[in-house]
C-alpha cells in the first residue's frame, strides 16, 4: 500500500491521472463550499431481514456506544479541521490519515456502504456517478477498464435549487468521474461509497 | 499558499493504482487498497 497525501488536510477536488502519473487537489472552491455537504435520499423500497437478537444488539450499539463514539470524533474532527492548516499539522498526515480511517470506521457502522457497478461495452469514454460525500470511496477496475483508465477526478456536484425567495447552485454530493482513453470493450469497474 | 496541489506517483505505482485504490477526500490517495 502506498500513500500519496496533500500539503493540507482539508477538502479538495481531487484528480488522479495515470498517464502522466500525477495525484492533484485543488483547494480553490473550499472558501465558499460547506464540506459537510451530503445528500439524503429517498427510500423506494424498505425491507427488513433481520433477527429480533441482532436487532436487540443494533438498537443498544446504537443507544449506548454511538453518541459517545460520535462524539469523540466529532471533537476530534473539530480539533484536526480548525488546525488543519498549521504547519505541525501539515506535516502529519498520519495523524490525519488515522483520523479519517476511524471516522470512515464509524460512518461505514452507522450508514454502511454501496456499490457500483459498470460492465461490458460502453458507448461514451466517461463514467460519471455521484455519491452523497467525499470521505471515503474505493474503486476497481479490470479489463480494458483497467487498461484504458486516463484520469480519475472527484469533482463538486452542483445542482440548481430554486424557492420562492432565491436561486442557487448548492453543492449536491460529490462526482466521481472516471476518463478512458476510449470507450471500454469489455471489464468492468466497481464504485464503492459510503452511504451519508 | 497554493490553491493546487501537485504530487507526483511513482511508476511502479501506476499499475496497481489502475486496478485499485481508494481516497479519502481530506486529501489522501491509497494505491491497490
Amino acid at each position: 500500500m502506498t500513500r500519496y497525501s496533500a500539503d493540507r488536510a482539508l477538502d479538495a477536488e481531487i484528480t488522479v491521472d495515470f498517464t502522466k502519473g500525477e495525484f492533484t487537489s485543488d483547494f480553490s472552491l473550499n472558501k465558499s463550499c460547506n464540506k459537510y455537504n451530503s445528500n439524503t435520499g429517498s427510500v423506494l423500497h424498505k425491507e427488513i431481514k433481520v433477527s429480533y437478537a441482532r436487532t436487540v444488539l443494533l438498537v443498544c450499539w446504537h443507544i449506548f456506544i454511538m453518541p459517545f463514539l460520535l462524539a469523540f470524533i466529532s471533537l476530534f474532527h473539530l480539533i484536526i479541521t480548525k488546525y488543519s492548516e498549521t504547519p505541525l499539522l501539515r506535516k502529519h498526515h498520519d495523524f490525519v490519515f488515522k483520523e479519517q480511517k476511524l471516522l470512515k470506521w464509524c460512518m461505514l457502522q452507522k450508514y454502511g456502504s454501496s456499490e457500483y457497478i459498470q460492465f461490458g461495452k460502453q458507448d461514451t469514454n466517461k463514467i460519471t456517478y455521484t455519491i452523497p460525500a467525499n470521505l471515503w470511496f474505493q474503486y476497481e477496475l479490470d479489463g480494458e477498464y483497467r487498461q484504458k483508465i486516463k484520469t480519475l477526478q472527484l469533482l463538486r456536484n452542483f445542482v440548481k435549487k430554486v424557492n420562492g425567495f432565491k436561486t442557487e447552485f448548492r453543492q449536491a454530493g460529490w462526482n466521481v468521474i472516471l476518463t478512458f482513453t476510449e470507450p471500454p470493450q469489455n471489464g468492468y469497474m466497481i464504485l464503492r461509497y459510503l452511504n451519508m | 499558499m497554493n490553491e493546487i496541489d501537485t504530487k507526483q506517483i511513482n511508476e511502479k505505482d501506476i499499475e496497481t493504482a489502475k486496478k485499485k485504490g481508494s481516497i479519502f477526500g481530506d486529501p489522501e490517495f491509497i494505491v491497490g487498497e
